[in-house]
């Protein structure tokens, strides 16, 4: 890499890691509260806000009003990775309790199709500007890896839940 | 003859799967003395382990309203991330894993945090502030080679 795109990609994630405030909004926080024990709703309200984020980086990248466009997308993406590493997380945890999450999970699993699709789309679209790639490429390749790795744990979780439905090894949703 | 080789295949599944076993079971006490013992390339995995496991256990102290031990669990995630991280920068290896271990644990405290009285909010932010530094000195060791 040369060293004036190695600094710039370098000042970029520098400023992005040390943001330090929360990827939702007041009112997502709001709707999320208290949904701990709905499995089907808190992961359908995660999916909403984290393809929100992804509809805001299209737009960022469409929209001839924004002029730092490398930051802006910049931002966008790791809004999106935030909320998509949640998502994920709160995947992780209903499995862990035995929760029966196979409906909401082939939400997450059509969503992580269509989120994949997107960035690869995106991805394409933004080449051809190289200067301001630079600034986002690593965040967009581990937005890209992330989807892609949670793609395929989402379809195995299913596959395991669906064996252990037969089994009725599974609480199954109030 | 045919139980004897089905023992003998037992023995051999059983001694197959004993190092996995001992691995799951093993105590978050011998998991950091194997960490702190290991060679500085394979720190990086083994701390970050250890610091999964206490965020998992730090999100269930809280969930029993324990918060005492739970902040004692979220100071146990901030000091093994930070030995992660220090290992991967000494070592140049798995600093893309180490930064995106240390991501995904800042995520899971901000969602922990968003469900704790404001009181108790404090000491987790302050953790999420700790881990996006260490993002940053990863990211500075990732990038920073080619800027000089």
């Amino acid at each position: 890499m040369k060293p004036f795109a190695a600094a710039l990609v370098l000042v970029s994630c520098m400023v992005f890691a040390q943001r330090h405030g929360d990827p939702l909004t007041t009112p997502e926080i709001d709707q999320l509260r208290d949904t701990a024990q709905e499995p089907e709703l808190r992961l359908k309200l995660y999916v909403q806000f984290t393809r929100a984020r992804l509809d805001a980086l299209t737009q960022a990248q469409n929209d001839p009003k924004v002029t730092d466009r490398g930051q802006a997308i910049h931002d966008k993406l790791q809004d999106f990775l935030d909320i998509y590493d949640e998502l994920d997380d709160n995947v992780d945890m209903y499995a862990d309790r035995r929760n029966d999450i196979r409906k909401p999970l082939k939400l997450v699993i059509g969503s992580d199709t269509e989120f994949q699709t997107k960035l690869r789309a995106f991805k394409d679209a933004a080449v051809t500007a190289k200067e301001e790639f630079r600034q986002y490429e690593f965040l967009l390749s581990n937005a890209l890896d992330a989807v892609g790795n949670g793609l395929q744990d989402h379809r195995q979780l299913l596959s395991e839940q669906e064996e252990a439905a037969k089994n009725k090894r599974l609480i199954k949703p109030k | 003859m045919s139980s004897t080789r089905s023992f003998a295949t037992f023995l051999l599944i059983l001694a197959l799967a004993a190092p996995f076993t001992l691995a799951r079971d093993e105590t978050l006490q011998q998991l950091v003395e194997r960490a702190g013992a290991a060679r500085v390339e394979d720190q990086p995995a083994l701390y970050s382990s250890a610091a999964e496991r206490q965020l998992k256990s730090a999100d269930k102290l809280y969930t029993e309203g324990k918060v005492e031990e739970a902040q004692a669990a979220v100071a146990d995630v901030v000091s093994y991330s930070d030995k992660a991280s220090s290992a991967a920068i000494q070592s140049g290896k798995k600093l893309k894993n180490t930064e995106i271990a240390v991501r995904r644990m800042a995520a899971k405290l901000r969602d922990i945090k968003r469900s704790l009285a404001f009181e108790d909010q404090s000491p987790v932010q302050t953790a999420i502030d700790r881990l996006e530094t260490l993002r940053t000195q990863l990211l500075t060791k990732m990038f920073g080679k080619g800027t000089k």
